[in-house]
């Protein structure tokens, strides 16, 4: 039955929870309505058939006693013969009839219906003689002849004789009634066993169906759910991206299958949301970094501005100064100081004029050759310049004064200190296969302590700020910006035997 | 489908109360008594059967009568009983005639009843038909049998229930006649049995005595012939060289003639006896009342020969009125 019910239930397709505690609600009514109603009719039965029994005894007891009273009646009339007693005897005659009516229709064996009606037929044999008797006495109301009399107590005897034969038949009669209600009892005895068998069957189907359905509660509903619950618990101990969808191996109610599909679905849209939250968070953070870097160029630019400006206002009256010194000196005859204010004055006004432009790099050989001849001047014979230059790439532009400064320094922290042998070697080359010019400014001076070329090394690299005011940094940053990143800028030196500083730049043919 | 269920299961329920409660008995239109001198599962009991098989078909009902012990008193107080009951016919077996049994018979011609007997025909009295053995026939039958088996020579023993039974007499008649033609076969002694093992073989103990020069047993009746083969096998000695001859088929006699201690048993069909007498009573019922032939049913003559062929099946189901 239930196997058939979850049949029907499939075949409308949809497995639902509700459906499954309806259906085996609606088994345990169904038995224990059957149970009832069985148990209902089996005790009904069982009272029916008792009272039916005892009624029949009663009925079969009652015609006995109706008709010895009976009996008693015709012998009283037959001795009397008055109206009284022929009255009585009527009234006897009358219930005996009624009581012979009932056991006709008792409807107990054939056997003993038969035998019924054979008393009956006795009955009625009898009942003929009364009315002979009566007839006889009612024409002879006063006188009875002799001869009437012996026929009178003639058929009285035979009276006598049927009801003898009657009451023998009793003993008989209850046999058979009492072997009769037995085989009923016996019956009914069988019948209730069969009852039993029923109900411990209906109950076993119930056992078993219970079991089965708690196996398939536990399968469809209880282990899903339990699934479910542990998923949760990770997620709620933070476990997310751990998580993978839940999926259920065996089939389930359709409740059950949406939960866990909601539940997928909600894991999956969570992780997306957290995906994106993340970049977001990151993007956030470069912009920020982005807008830092904007305002700092935007200062700097700011500074370089005000600074150039600032310079571009005193140069010309210090330059015009230098002529009029050099004029005065021409005028004096020092020979010598003209020429020397001149190389000061060009190498002024080259600052000056190009400070912020981009220059040929033969123009700033050439300034370079002011400065030096300038510095020869100064250091005399401490301090030799060599020159090893090629001239196949000088056309290319670079920023302005960035020789200069490096040459400067190799005087200033290099050989400056040198009594003699100072060397200063400023040299180019071109390197026609990669279309690179190199620059390479060295000297023999004392060098830079390795822990010291590491701090340099750091500055030129990340603190941009406080760059400007270092020659070094200053020379490297403007080649950084003007080759856009394609200039190189490298430095080696060692303690005692000198500095080399390369710059290499891209050459465009 | 629960409701299907519930439903069915309660019709079924109340199908089976209301055939508990509810015989739905009512007597047919036609009643039969049977008399019967007995009242067994045996011989009488096998009739009965046949008689009500039969009856159900024909939609008659038989009311069977049988006594404890056979008495011809109490037979005519059941049939003046049946009279007096107004029933639609009567069937007997006249195993004594007495006045009393003749006066009843008539009582009941006079009052329309038709009376069949069976097993036993009373000549002396008119019937309205017999059913039954050929009772003489069946007796000359076992005489040729017996004489066959002493090689015409012997003391012959005749056991009966009681020397007055008609059927007894018949066959005893039969017997003898059958033993005219053997000079050397004579009848020594006639028992009477009174179908009671007890007396019958403290009867059969003083013969004996009496006559040791007895050699043959015909045992005319079959509650005899059963006490008859028991005390054979119980005397397997001294009994040896007894020849027997029995009549009807018990438990005791097939046993008796497969062993080969018995010479043969005359085997009445009592079966079809009860269908062949409920037949013609039908007949009677259908035709009115008038003559109709007597019937005479087979007898078998069995020995070892055939007696596999012989079944004898009692019947327990006789729902018998004891008086």
């Amino acid at each position: 039955m239930a196997v058939v019910l979850r049949q029907m239930i499939k075949k409308n397709e949809i497995n639902t929870l509700r459906k499954e505690f309806v259906c085996y609600q609606g088994m345990i009514l169904g038995i224990a309505l059957i149970m009832n109603i069985a148990a209902l009719f089996v005790l009904l039965g069982k009272d029916y058939s008792y009272s039916n029994v005892m009624r029949q005894v009663v009925s079969l007891n009652s015609y006995y006693m109706q008709l010895e009273k009976t009996e008693q009646a015709v012998q009283s009339y037959v001795a009397n013969g008055d109206k009284e007693a022929e009255e009585a005897m009527h009234d006897q005659l009358a219930l005996l009839s009624t009581q012979m009516d009932r056991l006709k229709t008792m409807g107990v064996s054939v056997d003993f219906q038969r035998n019924i009606a054979d008393i009956a037929g006795m009955q009625e044999k009898g009942m003929a003689l009364i009315s002979e008797i009566e007839e006889e006495m009612s024409g002879n109301q006063t006188v009875f002849t002799k001869k009437v009399y012996g026929e009178i107590q003639e058929k009285y005897e035979k009276i006598s004789d049927i009801y003898a034969r009657i009451d023998g038949e009793f003993k008989q009669l209850h046999l058979q009634l009492l072997s009769f209600a037995s085989g009923k009892l016996d019956k009914f005895v069988r019948t209730g066993n069969f009852y039993y068998l029923v109900f411990a069957g209906f109950l076993s189907i119930l056992m078993i169906y219970g079991i089965v359905w708690g196996k398939y509660l536990r399968e469809r509903i209880v282990t899903p759910v339990q699934i479910l619950t542990r998923a949760a618990e990770q997620i709620r101990d933070g476990k997310l991206f751990g998580q993978k969808a839940v999926v259920l191996k065996e089939k389930t109610c359709q409740e059950i299958s949406v939960l866990v599909y909601v539940f997928n679905m909600m894991v999956e849209q969570m992780k997306e949301k957290f995906r994106i939250m993340e970049e977001d968070a990151r993007t956030k953070v470069a912009l920020r970094e982005q807008e830092l870097e904007n305002l700092r160029i935007t200062n700097l630019l700011r500074t370089s501005e005000l600074r150039a400006l600032q310079r571009q206002m005193n140069p010309h009256f210090l330059f015009n100064t230098m002529n009029m010194i050099a004029k005065n000196a021409y005028m004096e005859g020092a020979e010598k100081t003209v020429d020397l204010l001149q190389r000061t004055a060009y190498l002024l006004r080259y600052s000056l004029d190009y400070m912020d432009k981009a220059v040929t790099l033969d123009q700033e050989i050439e300034i370079l050759g002011d400065y030096v001849y300038l510095q020869e001047q100064r250091f005399g014979k401490r301090i030799r310049f060599r020159f090893e230059l090629d001239e196949r790439f000088h056309q290319t532009r670079v920023p302005c004064l960035i020789l200069q400064p490096l040459v400067e320094n190799s005087i200033i922290h290099g050989v400056g200190s040198y009594v003699k042998d100072g060397q200063i070697v400023i040299k180019t080359q071109y390197l026609e296969a990669q279309k690179e010019g190199l620059i390479l400014i060295s000297d023999n001076g004392e060098g830079i302590p390795e822990k010291e070329l590491e701090a340099l090394r750091k500055k030129l690299s990340s603190e941009r700020e406080k760059q400007e005011r270092v020659g070094l940094a200053n020379v490297y940053q403007r080649l950084t910006i003007f080759f856009e990143g394609a200039a190189e800028f490298e430095i080696e030196s060692r303690a005692g035997e000198g500095t080399q500083v390369l710059i290499r730049i891209p050459v465009e043919s | 489908m629960l409701a299907a269920g519930v439903i069915l299961f309660t019709a079924g329920e109340i199908w089976l109360l209301a055939g508990e409660t509810y015989d739905g008995a009512s007597v047919p239109e036609r009643k039969i008594t049977f008399v019967a001198p007995m009242a067994n599962s045996g011989y009488w009991g096998i009739t009965a059967g046949g008689l009500r098989d039969r009856a159900s078909e024909y939609g008659i009902h038989v009311k069977c009568i049988g006594f404890a012990e056979l008495d011809v008193e109490k037979q005519v107080y059941a049939l003046e009983n049946a009279i007096l009951s107004g029933v639609d016919g009567i069937i007997t077996a006249p195993n004594e005639v007495t006045p009393e049994f003749q006066k009843v018979v008539m009582e009941a011609e006079a009052a329309g009843i038709p009376v069949v007997f069976v097993d036993s025909n009373a000549k002396s009295l008119a019937c309205t038909c017999y059913v039954g053995a050929d009772n003489f026939q069946a007796g000359k039958r076992a005489g040729e049998k017996l004489a066959a088996a002493c090689g015409g020579k012997a003391e012959i023993a005749v056991i009966t229930s009681f020397s007055s039974s008609t059927n007894q007499l018949d066959r005893t008649e039969g017997f003898q006649e059958a033993l005219k033609e053997y000079p050397d076969m004579k009848i020594t002694e006639v028992l009477e049995g009174e179908s009671n093992r007890v007396l019958l073989n403290e009867k059969v103990s003083r013969l004996l005595e009496e006559h040791p020069e007895i050699t043959a047993f015909f045992c005319a009746e079959g509650y005899g012939s059963r006490c008859m083969c028991l005390l054979r096998e119980k005397n397997e000695e001294s009994y040896k060289d007894f020849k027997i001859v029995t009549f009807d088929s018990t438990d005791a006699t097939t046993r008796a003639v497969e062993q080969e201690i018995v010479e043969a048993t005359i085997v009445q069909n009592p079966r079809e006896m009860g269908i062949r007498a409920m037949d013609v009573m039908y007949q009677l019922f259908e035709e009115g009342l008038g003559e109709v032939e007597d019937q005479y049913v087979d007898v078998m003559v069995v020995d070892k020969e055939n007696v596999q062929d012989v079944s004898y099946i009692r019947r327990e189901d006789i729902p018998w009125q004891l008086y």
